[in-house]
């Protein structure tokens, strides 16, 4: 068991084979060795976020960890792999905690998590016109006109049909 | 840095402020959704979508490489393939190239004209060729592409062989997938004659490729032979072969292929062997194919055979050598989908005499049940620690079912059986010296 401290200072036990999950844990876990007293801190986590990320690690922990920095199995697994059925559940959270637990896996380094965040933000992406997406996401169009005019000139290129 | 921007996510309630990289990240994952299920058209959508809702997203739009890295025919035939090219940094390309008849001359060679020059970046290659092939194809079928980890060609010409041969000579294939559609046998075996006189690859020209997937429909086999005698590291090679082509001697071309551990074999005939005895031509030249190769080491097999009629499957891996015999000794997982009845219980016990060490099976076959419930002796598949049922098999009630079992696997300790049938599907059953009946 390890001990890990978010950043409201709350403590978690929590099981090597989970927590090893995240690379970022899994190479601190390696440099404070078989001492089990010492806290791992995770700054720039809170506990409600690190409570719903321990979630996904627990049920994941016998999954095959992915290659590192090989682009091509990479590709392969933003193509085959769809969100399973108890990621969506996992993942059908508010956008703030979405948004959340995006950066505490990016932080933590725990990809297949940051593919189903990325993947989810992806789908709810798909299909919607400019106006949709600033909408969804509460975001305010910075272009001024002739920017966009501009925009539109270069996308011209991919209007043959 | 990321603490910022987690706080900036908490600031901004509801705004989306993920870091630039990871919205990269995103959009990334959206090209690979789109062009997975839908195409190009989706894809240029998302471009131009994307890049309408803000600054901060036409920056990601722009630094998400793969959207851009994506070259097919349009790019090369309007005047934005140089921006287009300007935005992929220097990137591996992924080329999505049309050859066929509906491409005129003109743009067939402006195409080449401007993927040629950057063919050392070339990584995938997905080109389609049909009719007839035009000298400029063939220039580029020769062009030397260093970096090239794959290709997906579709051939449908019957100058296909060389147009694959030519490809096949490139360095570094990792995998090919080769297809073509109907074309006459005899035509083919002439034109193939000519051009591997000076065609004809040295031993282990193909040394790096290990997976090689071929659907084709009529096929000289010494071609595809010769061709998998030069790649001596094949380890997971699929082959779906068609119909139509005439038998030679077996021994023209023998391959060894040591590491082999994995062979898929297919065919696709749409009609009956003609009666009980033969086999159809598709079958007998996977037949033949087997026959050649020196496989070892191959532990897992798969057939998928879709033909009608009394087929006796079992000539299909079964040969009067020894050699060949043996070469099955070595599979332990064996899965078999065929799209017919067999109705011949000696056959079955012939081709698993063949696979003694079998402990994973898979079955896929109508009516299999009734075939083996009458077998007196069982598969004689002693190692047998996994069987799985597929989609096509009924069940019977669930007591016969299990005696069927027991009779199947009478020499059996512990199995677990598994159904895919919808009907049965979530009855797994773990059987223990037939204690199940």
């Amino acid at each position: 068991m390890v001990i890990i401290r978010t950043a409201d200072k709350e403590k978690f036990t929590v099981d090597r084979d989970v927590a090893e999950c995240s690379v970022l844990l899994k190479n601190l876990l390696e440099d404070v060795g078989e001492n089990e007293e010492e806290e791992i801190p995770v700054q720039n986590i809170n506990s409600s976020v690190f409570r719903k990320v321990l979630e996904w690690c627990e049920h994941h922990k016998n999954d095959p960890r992915p290659a590192s920095d090989d682009s091509a199995a990479e590709e392969s697994r933003r193509r085959t792999t769809d969100i399973s059925e108890w990621d969506q559940k996992f993942i059908a959270v508010d956008q703030e905690m979405l948004f959340e637990i995006i950066l505490a896996a990016n932080y933590l380094d725990i990809k297949p998590l940051l593919d189903v965040g990325c993947k989810t933000v992806a789908n709810m992406i798909k299909g919607k016109t400019p106006e949709e997406i600033r909408k969804l996401f509460n975001i305010t169009n910075d272009f001024t006109p002739e920017e966009e005019a501009q925009i539109r000139r270069e996308n011209e290129w991919a209007e043959d049909r | 840095m990321v603490e910022e921007t987690v706080l900036q996510a908490s600031r901004h309630r509801g705004r989306i402020s993920l870091p630039d990289e990871i919205l990269i990240h995103v959009i990334d994952m959206a090209r690979a959704e789109a062009e997975k299920h839908f195409g190009r058209k989706e894809i240029d959508d998302l471009i131009k979508n994307l890049s309408l809702v803000s600054r901060r997203f036409r920056y990601a739009v722009l630094n998400t490489l793969s959207l851009w890295t994506r070259i097919d025919n349009r790019y090369c035939l309007k005047d934005g393939f140089g921006y287009r090219i300007a935005r992929t940094a220097n990137k591996p390309l992924n080329l999505h190239i049309d050859l066929s008849s509906g491409v005129s001359s003109s743009q067939r060679e402006a195409i080449i004209q401007h993927i040629a020059p950057l063919k050392d970046r070339w990584q995938r290659l997905r080109a389609s060729f049909a009719g007839r092939i035009f000298s400029v194809d063939r220039e580029m079928c020769r062009l030397d592409i260093p970096h090239l980890e794959s290709a997906h060609l579709h051939l449908s010409s019957m100058h296909n062989f060389s147009s694959m041969h030519n490809f096949s000579s490139m360095h570094n294939f990792s995998s090919m997938h080769s297809c073509h559609e109907v074309f006459e046998t005899w035509n083919f075996m002439a034109i193939k004659t000519l051009e591997l006189v000076d065609a004809v690859p040295p031993a282990g020209q193909y040394r790096k490729l290990t997976t090689f997937r071929l659907k084709v429909n009529s096929y000289g086999y010494y071609g595809l032979l010769t061709f998998l005698s030069c790649a001596p590291n094949l380890e997971h090679p699929s082959l779906d072969l068609g119909t139509r082509s005439f038998t030679r001697s077996i021994d023209q071309v023998p391959v060894s292929l040591p590491r082999l551990s994995s062979l898929s074999l297919s065919n696709h005939d749409d009609f009956d062997g003609g009666n009980d005895y033969d086999m159809s031509p598709a079958t007998t030249y996977l037949r033949l194919i087997l026959a050649s190769m020196r496989i070892p080491n191959v532990k897992n097999l798969r057939l998928c055979l879709r033909l009608y009629g009394k087929f006796y499957f079992y000539y299909l891996i079964e040969t009067s050598t020894d050699r060949v015999r043996n070469t099955f000794h070595a599979v332990t997982g064996l899965f078999i989908t065929l799209h017919f009845t067999i109705v011949d219980e000696d056959a079955i016990k012939r081709f698993f005499a063949l696979l003694p060490n079998v402990q994973e099976l898979g079955l896929d076959i109508p009516d299999v049940l009734e075939t083996i419930r009458d077998l007196d002796s069982g598969l004689g598949l002693d190692q047998l620690r996994s069987l799985t049922f597929g989609e096509s098999v009924q069940p019977y009630d669930c007591g016969e079912e299990n005696n069927v079992l027991c009779n199947l696997t009478k020499s059996v300790d512990d199995l677990n059986v598994e159904w895919k049938n919808p009907v049965c599907k979530d009855s797994a059953i773990h059987m223990h010296n037939c204690d199940c009946a």
